[in-house]
């Protein structure tokens, strides 16, 4: 038997070592696959789409997260243009992704207003970025952001991953990538920490993270540094609502902490796990034919319901409910675990109150 | 969308009888409480300081 005595092991074109061996018996190893738990993102393989699978978008029309779980659309400062989005079998071939988040501009913005914005987003609570493992104030750290996109868009194309903070005081952050083919690619930032960077360690929101499809002149700025003046892009940014036959899709959005800026392979889960992380933030109660939790008699001219969600939910949310019956329920005390109202009807040995729909958003 | 509010009164004597601690947010029946965390309630709340004045409740 023999031994191997070495202090590192490195790839002949690499600059720092795949694993360090330590003086203790120990070594530190750079892997990037196989790896379990590091995506702090939520439904990044686009699996959940709890409110529906398609939607069309504009200034004021169905802004937010209105289709894809955890992923939303807005058009900043009444921004022209529109888009419908959809979730596409479009994806990255033999990757193991079924599902694509695709961006079909519908009606063009020029961008000749200095003020435009239109941005795809994903937001994270506080907390979660205190608690990623992102050495936030290290510049030494990274939050690594990978993607695969896909854009039909031709010619040579630079798309921007923006950050914004929201504790303290707000600091934004762009990083570029090019987009040189039509084909799909996947995409690689990575974010320095900052010394004056702040999250809360509590459940409100956190971080921004934006893809700018069309950033006008007013919010652009440097790349790659942190800053406290608002940007969204910089001079070099595409405006990917130039046309309408121009489409996007995104697909395998990673974030995740790391010591050297490299992403890690795209961490897959099941649709049980990522449904349940989403219904933190909302939920969807599927009812068969609409026939929904029953109220019940509390006192003799009042009925009562109560809607138990399946995890709790961020906040304690907002509610948007429909109910069959006689009288008009009134909402009690909600908590982030259930929802429950009350009616004022009297007793009857036929007459019934039951929830036909109901929907509890506690998004970013 | 520009959205605009309702209170909701007071519960039933049974229910104790104290305001009702949700808002109807009008244009699609949303009931969205009084908890600070929550975004929507933190729009209703600035929507209220740029002097706009809920719908008193029935």
């Amino acid at each position: 038997m023999s031994t191997l005595k070495v202090d590192g092991i490195r790839s002949n074109s690499a600059t720092s070592d795949a694993i360090t061996l330590a003086s203790d018996g120990t070594c530190t190893a750079n892997i990037t696959n196989n790896l379990s738990n590091r995506r702090i993102n939520i439904n990044g393989g686009m699996q959940v789409w709890q409110r529906g699978t398609y939607v069309s978008v504009s200034d004021g029309n169905n802004e937010e997260v209105q289709a894809c779980d955890r992923y939303g659309f807005k058009f900043g400062n009444s921004a022209a243009g529109a888009a419908t989005i959809s979730q596409s079998g479009d994806v990255p071939t033999n990757l193991g992704f079924a599902n694509s988040f695709k961006i079909g501009v519908t009606t063009i913005n020029n961008n000749s207003a200095a003020d435009t914005q239109i941005n795809f987003f994903h937001r994270f609570e506080a907390q979660d970025i205190v608690n990623s493992g992102w050495k936030y104030n290290d510049s030494n750290s990274f939050l690594t952001i990978s993607f695969y996109f896909k854009s039909n868009k031709s010619g040579t194309n630079k798309l921007p991953v923006r950050l914004e903070t929201q504790d303290g005081t707000k600091y934004w952050y762009v990083s570029e990538i090019t987009q040189s083919n039509t084909n799909w690619n996947r995409y690689t930032v990575k974010i320095p920490g900052n010394s004056n960077l702040t999250f809360n360690n509590d459940n409100g929101y956190g971080l921004d993270v934006s893809w700018f499809l069309t950033a006008g002149s007013t919010y652009h700025g440097t790349a790659d540094t942190w800053g406290t003046t608002q940007i969204h892009g910089t001079s070099n940014s595409t405006n990917y609502f130039d046309s309408t036959a121009n489409d996007m899709w995104f697909t395998g959005i990673q974030i995740e902490a790391t010591t050297t800026g490299i992403a890690s392979d795209f961490e897959y889960r099941s649709y049980a796990q990522e449904l349940a992380l989403c219904q933190r933030y909302y939920f969807k109660h599927v009812m068969t034919d609409n026939i929904g939790p029953y109220f019940c008699q509390y006192t003799a001219n009042t009925r009562f319901v109560h809607d138990f969600f399946p995890v709790e939910m961020r906040s304690v949310p907002t509610s948007t409910v429909t109910y069959g019956g006689s009288g008009t329920p009134t909402p009690y005390k909600a908590s982030k675990t259930h929802f429950k109202a009350y009616v004022a009807v009297g007793y009857t040995s036929t007459g019934t109150n039951n929830l036909t729909s109901a929907e509890y958003s506690a998004e970013l | 969308m520009n959205y605009t509010y309702k209170l909701l009164g007071n519960d039933l004597d049974v229910m104790g009888g104290k305001p009702v601690e949700f808002i109807l947010r009008k244009e699609d029946n949303a009931y969205i409480p009084f908890d600070e965390a929550n975004t929507d309630y933190q729009k209703y709340l600035k929507w209220v300081a740029e002097g706009n004045t809920p719908e008193a409740a029935d």
